[in-house]
């Protein structure tokens, strides 16, 4: 009788080891793979770079809806303009209520290759980030569970949610989710200064000698503003105050050997995020290239790399100056200003 | 009773495709000092061989090239440049997994990278390598070799001044150099040895020359203090211990 049943069992076992990997009839989701362009690092580890059609589609929709917002009267895109290489031109951002802000907006640009957001780097990746902004009392001012019902209250988000995530229903961190995906594929890599890598681009006499003091010791702005990115995507204190308002980095970690210390920005789209700075002091890059000249202050957090912070800054003179100027503009990117992939759906 | 027999040796086969064969391993563990004291950053509590009170708040740099030299001079070499810093771990730690057996009793490495390999396409473009890109109009060459950051205490006015000393292939100049070290002998089959290296921080600026740190600004295009730093940095490596990890 045992042996009998044995082919049995058997047979049935093999059933299950086949069978326990069937998908049932799914819904088709396109992947969109990130194009590393020339020059650029690689994506770093650890961050999740499979993005989808549909979820980057949902994404860019829910970065230009107001509905994630307290009163339904702002969006990500409200501090976050393309035009403005998703920055802000207000010095401080202006909250549902009438709230300032105290920094200003980051840009969008480049994200899919950071892995700490925000000036003091408090979010630990892109999918993150945007959890907090919705929430935030001088921001956006809302409730994730009012924002996720009243997704889930309409048809199209109902329907664009299943296409992203199947069967997954609507959460804050889908909706953080799509809203990364989007970001990722904000890239720029299309300036002049690309260009001109590829060969493709002829500088200027004022460009190549802003481009020589750009990566020299004496100008010495590519340790920060490092390789492709033009950012080491690193921490420090660049000399504005020997006492900081603003602690930065500090509250986070709560080191005092922090104080004072904000993330490098890129200064790719040097043009269109101007004002300057976590605090968007200087509204000109005139004021930012004296600032460097001659500007410097000492304090006990100030960076090694800030050399010359005794004596003020690293002493430009007019003419190197307006080098620097031209060498800096070519990190303009019309293509990612005007792009409409990145623009409003509605 | 087949069918038992049957269900065994599929088992065995379903559980058993997973197991990777042992193989021996070596890994080399760098650990950093600053002479008698223990590493640490952002703390003013080194002195310099000047006495100037000085703090560290950066240090990463390469090595590479990493070889292994047997008791009858053949050598592995592991290609490529590894990136070390006291503040991640995990860099401190380079492993080795296809190192024939047989019995050795040196390791060399190149302190930076030589001029031969010191080239854009020599390393992955991670965001740290990039971030340790060296400027053409500084010479050619692709890295860095180090970038060591600190503050000193100037003495005369109580003001904390910084230093940045980054070396690299200034002009053309190759900076990089070797160091080789005898090792404990150990030998290698199926098992796993640990290389500890000291590496000691303060040597770089005492010996044979002393570092006075007003002296050196904007090092990276002053041959001379490469010249300086390349001739100290060769006793900042030593043998400490051989380690075997446990069957």
């Amino acid at each position: 009788m045992l042996n009998k049943l044995f082919p049995i069992a058997l047979l049935f076992i093999l059933i299950g080891i086949s069978s326990c990997k069937k998908d049932e009839p799914s819904i088709s989701i396109t992947p969109y793979t990130l194009v590393q362009p020339y020059k650029f690092p690689i994506f770093p580890e650890g961050e999740d770079q499979n993005l989808t059609e549909e979820g980057i589609a949902l994404g860019r929709r829910l970065f230009y809806d107001p509905i994630l917002s307290g009163d339904s009267t702002m969006a990500c895109a409200t501090c976050h303009i393309q035009k403005d290489g998703f920055s802000d031109k207000r010095k401080f951002s202006i909250g549902i209520d009438g709230s300032i802000g105290n920094r200003q907006a980051m840009p969008i640009i480049n994200v899919a290759w950071m892995t700490e957001l925000f000036w003091d780097g408090r979010s630990a990746g892109v999918k993150t980030q945007a959890l907090e902004p919705v929430i935030n009392p001088i921001e956006m001012m809302a409730h994730w569970d009012i924002v996720v019902e009243d997704l889930s209250l309409n048809s199209v988000y109902a329907d664009l949610f299943n296409k992203a995530f199947p069967k997954q229903g609507i959460t804050k961190h889908l909706v953080a989710e799509a809203i990364a995906q989007f970001e990722k594929t904000i890239i720029s890599s299309n300036s002049k200064f690309d260009q001109y890598l590829k060969g493709q681009y002829t500088l200027t006499d004022s460009e190549l000698k802003g481009y020589n003091l750009f990566y020299s010791e004496q100008a010495d702005c590519f340790h920060c503003h490092a390789g492709a990115l033009t950012t080491d995507l690193a921490f420090h204190n660049n000399g504005l105050d020997t006492f900081p308002v603003d602690n930065g980095l500090e509250y986070v970690t709560n080191k005092t050997t922090d104080r004072g210390k904000f993330k490098t920005p890129s200064l790719r789209n040097i043009s269109y995020t101007a004002p300057y700075m976590h605090d968007g002091r200087f509204a000109t890059l005139d004021e930012v290239l004296d600032f460097y000249s001659a500007g410097v202050q000492t304090s006990p957090t100030v960076d090694a790399l800030m050399e010359f912070s005794a004596q003020g800054g690293v002493t430009l003179n007019t003419q190197e100056k307006a080098d620097l100027k031209a060498f800096l503009l070519l990190l303009n990117d019309e293509v990612f200003i005007n792009n409409p992939d990145f623009s409003s759906p509605f | 009773m087949k069918y038992l027999f049957l269900l065994l040796t599929l088992s065995i086969v379903l559980f058993s495709c997973n197991k990777d064969p042992k193989i021996g391993q070596v890994t080399l563990k760098i650990e950093h000092k600053v002479g008698a004291e223990t590493f640490e950053f952002d703390t003013l509590k080194y002195v310099s061989p000047t006495n100037h009170p000085y703090k560290i708040t950066k240090l990463v740099y390469y090595i590479s090239e990493i070889t292994y030299i047997m008791a009858d001079g053949t050598e592995e070499v592991l290609s490529g440049g590894y990136l070390i810093n006291p503040d991640e771990e995990t860099s401190l730690k380079i492993t080795n997994t296809n190192l024939s057996p047989g019995t050795y009793n040196k390791v060399r490495f190149q302190f930076g990278i030589s001029n031969t390999n010191n080239l854009a396409d020599y390393l992955d473009q991670t965001l740290n390598n990039q971030n340790m890109f060296w400027p053409s109009q500084l010479g050619p060459g692709a890295y860095h070799y180090i970038q060591f950051e600190g503050k000193y205490d100037s003495l005369s006015t109580g003001i904390e001044k910084s230093f940045a000393y980054h070396s690299g292939p200034t002009m053309g100049n190759d900076n990089s150099f070797s160091v080789e070290l005898a090792v404990s002998e150990f030998t290698i089959d199926d098992n796993s040895f640990n290389i500890i290296v000291n590496a000691d921080i303060q040597e770089w600026l005492q010996n044979p020359t002393a570092y006075n740190f007003p002296d050196y600004s904007m090092v990276m295009m002053n041959q001379s203090f490469q010249e300086i730093y390349k001739a100290n940095g060769k006793t900042v490596f030593s043998f400490k211990q051989l380690t075997e990890d446990a069957e």
